[in-house]
């Protein structure tokens, strides 16, 4: 159960954005969506809410397929950096729309975070700057009744203080409503205490798939004199490497057996999600 | 029946079309009765209010303009698709909102000319009646299908704006202007092909056969009946058949609707 995404090509022209892309997100889980730039996550949020179709594959959702199904796509809220609300109309005009095509929405939330977030819901959606467009998305993401929200971007133009107050309460949200929330973002180091499962995703194909924790517990920095580092990673999975006066370290993915004698002078020590990430999508000759 | 779904986005598209189309009436009013009747008061001219009333066919504009406006729906799809709205229901909702306003527009163009004074009888000014007015013997039994007609007509021209709208939603803007050069271009080449092949025997054949169609499709094919005596029958099954086209045709094209990255 849940939704479920098999076989997702997506060609643009001669651009094969998404290479078969398998993947499912159960319910009541915060998972995050990561890749570079290009990497076709949005491409593939877009294909989920059926704003786009895919070349080739289907998206389902408790079996149901979402595209034209309206009892799927209600339980869908994709907010993305496209603005796909009209400029002219204001923003409490724009929540009774909401409140029309959803069925519901809890208004008593909404109106407290526009207040804790300064945003004054009289104001028309095109006169807002970047940032407080997207609050305005973040805050209908968090009031509407969809059990899979996608938030794709959700930081884009949120400065910190704004940006702490949605992850307080993105998680205050979680926690009462369980619901399953898919964040794609840059800011992975912000994210990552938030995230229970990940996808990696480059060049179309997803690289990386599974809890936080398992992914992190087989990702290493084997650090120490360049000679004992590539003796003892000899065989294993190095992703990356970099080094900063005598000491090298080279970046491990896929973990590492317990029989191999780790050296004094070698030191091991896991990574964190960022630094897994950055080495697992750099491409050939980037550091 | 209608699900919950459909109603709400059908009131929603409904209630939109409608201020829409107020808002151009309201300018069309500045525009054609404020302005004028401010510059008659700045040159003593007194405004022919009379002459003003009897030339406007309310329910003509509003057949125009309702089908003006179901030309643009690409800005409703992307809202609706954000609030988690299945392009069929679109669909349908457009269908049905499109079907509330255009009626709406034609019993209000109808009452116009009933209530406002100065206007031509409704009989005289409805161009059914005029064409197909006598066909019934009974005069009811006119009045209602002439209803029944304008109703329709003005529905499936609305579904016309409809059909046409979402073809052009599916291009680019970039695309959109280089077909409408192309339609241009074609015009101007097929006119001239008229032109030039008027006086061919082949061409005045052919003239006869449209010239013999059209008379089919207005209900004088044996062309011997009076004006107001035309047989009815044949428009309305054209217009029938081109409202089961327009309305399938939209499904098709609206299904294939996506969000555009311009």
């Amino acid at each position: 159960m849940g939704i479920e995404v098999k076989n997702i090509k997506k060609r643009f022209g001669k651009h094969e954005v998404l290479r078969g892309i398998n993947l499912e997100f159960v319910p009541g889980k915060i998972y995050g969506l990561l890749g570079r730039n290009g990497a076709g996550k949005s491409t593939l949020l877009n294909i989920i809410a059926a704003r786009i179709f895919p070349t080739a594959g289907t998206v389902t959702l408790d079996g149901k397929t979402v595209c034209d199904d309206d009892s799927a796509l209600e339980q869908i809220y994709l907010m993305s950096e496209r603005n796909l609300y009209p400029e002219g109309e204001r923003l409490k005009k724009l929540l009774k729309t909401t409140e029309l095509l959803y069925g519901s929405f809890d208004y008593t939330y909404a109106n407290k975070l526009a207040a804790e977030f300064s945003l004054d819901l009289n104001q028309k959606f095109g006169k807002l700057s970047t940032g407080y467009r997207s609050i305005f998305k973040l805050i209908v993401a968090l009031c509407v009744p969809a059990r899979y929200v996608f938030l794709d971007e959700p930081d884009l133009g949120l400065d910190a203080n704004h940006r702490e107050l949605f992850y307080r309460e993105l998680m205050e949200n979680y926690a009462q409503t369980h619901r399953t929330f898919i964040v794609s973002t840059h800011l992975i180091g912000e994210f990552a205490n938030l995230l229970e499962r990940v996808f990696i995703i480059k060049n179309g194909q997803i690289l990386v798939a599974g809890e936080v924790e398992d992914v992190l517990a087989k990702a290493y920095l084997i650090a120490g004199p360049k000679e004992d580092v590539c003796k003892y990673s000899a065989g294993l999975n190095v992703i990356g490497h970099e080094s900063l006066g005598n000491i090298y370290g080279n970046y491990v993915f896929g973990g590492v057996d317990d029989e191999r004698h780790l050296p004094d002078t070698v030191s091991l020590e896991h990574l964190d999600l960022q630094k897994l990430f950055i080495n697992l999508t750099n491409e050939k000759g980037e550091k | 029946m209608l699900t919950a779904k459909e109603r709400s986005v059908t009131i929603y598209l409904f209630k939109r079309a409608l201020v829409q189309l107020l808002y151009i009436i309201f300018w069309m009013i500045v525009g054609f009765v404020l302005v004028p009747a401010a510059i008659s008061l700045i040159n003593s001219n007194p405004l022919d209010l009379k002459g003003l009333l009897r030339n406007t066919h309310v329910g003509q504009m509003l057949f125009f303009l309702i089908s003006l406006l179901a030309l643009f729906g690409y800005r409703d799809f992307k809202l609706l698709n954000q609030n988690g709205i299945s392009r069929k229901t679109y669909w349908k909702a457009r269908l049905l909102a499109y079907f509330g306003i255009s009626t709406l527009g034609q019993i209000v163009g109808i009452l116009f000319t009933l209530l406002v004074p100065f206007q031509d009888s409704w009989n005289r000014s409805s161009i059914y009646m005029e064409m197909y007015g006598k066909f019934f013997a009974n005069p009811l039994l006119n009045i209602l299908a002439a209803l029944a007609f304008i109703i329709l007509a003005a529905y499936v021209v609305a579904l016309g704006g409809i059909f046409v709208g979402s073809i052009f939603t599916l291009f680019t803007r970039k695309q959109r202007v280089l077909i409408f050069v192309a339609l241009a271009t074609l015009n101007v080449v097929g006119v001239s092909f008229i032109a030039s092949s008027a006086s061919q025997d082949s061409f005045t054949g052919l003239a006869r056969s449209i010239l013999k169609l059209i008379y089919f499709l207005v209900g004088d094919a044996s062309r011997n009946a009076t004006l107001g005596s035309f047989d009815p029958t044949v428009p309305f099954i054209v217009i029938l058949l081109a409202g089961i086209v327009f309305c399938y045709g939209s499904r098709i094209v609206i299904a294939h609707f996506k969000l555009k990255s311009e």
